[in-house]
């Protein structure tokens, strides 16, 4: 399969998740799965993909999309292959890689070193030592 | 504290700033110019966003990019 991205197409389709924003104070309000829950009770995209470099990110898509770990991936280089900008990496996941500048996304706050499914993101997936760097995920919905 | 989950709808050009001001507080900045630019790279080539609000505050948002899937011939 193949991604491309286009603007005006609102068939059978796959959606990025182009980022959550949430008030800092109502971060642990689950807040972000449910916005991504009812988004794809919406709008019904077969297929969520994201990049990220976030935990929480990770989570919220795994909830809505029912998938315990979102990093499981079941065929890893065909879905490599079929996300924009991504790669399988030596570590067994797949990143875009230089998605962001060198000093990151986040500036002194990286929330790859927090945990995911009980240990720290940027232990596991060991290209996000780098700032520049973030996963590239893509899960079925379970919808259509 | 109760929440409104907005319909997602088009992103709009009027919803950069307050998407912004949002962006800054998440990221633990003052707004300003450079997290505009954030922003704005945030939701670069984003078409739709979803709101959510506490008493008409803007206190989230998700921003999304359709792509067209292709299955393999």
């Amino acid at each position: 399969m193949v991604l491309l991205p286009t603007r005006d197409y609102f068939g059978n389709h796959a959606v990025e998740l182009a980022g959550i924003i949430v008030r800092p104070d109502l971060q642990k309000h689950h807040l972000g799965r449910q916005l991504v829950g009812d988004f794809i009770a919406e709008e019904r995209p077969s297929r969520l993909v994201a990049y990220t470099r976030n935990p929480a990110l990770l989570r919220a898509v795994g909830y809505a999309c029912r998938r315990a770990d979102v990093l499981d991936y079941q065929d890893p280089e065909a879905l490599a292959e079929a996300i924009p900008h991504a790669s399988l990496e030596d570590d067994g996941y797949i990143y875009h890689v230089g998605r962001y500048a060198p000093n990151g996304l986040y500036g002194s706050f990286d929330p790859a070193e927090r945990d995911y499914q009980g240990v720290p993101l940027n232990e596991r997936c060991l290209l996000l030592t780098e700032a520049a760097n973030a996963l590239a995920i893509s899960v079925e919905t379970g919808v259509n | 504290m109760s929440f409104t989950f907005e319909t997602p709808r088009k992103l709009q050009t009027n919803d950069l700033e307050q998407a912004a001001a949002l962006t800054a507080q998440g990221f633990g900045r003052e707004a300003d110019e450079h997290n505009y630019q954030d922003t704005k790279d945030h939701l670069d080539g984003a078409d739709h966003l979803q709101i959510v609000r506490s008493e008409s505050e803007l206190v989230g948002f998700a921003a999304y990019k359709r792509l067209l899937w292709q299955p393999c011939s």
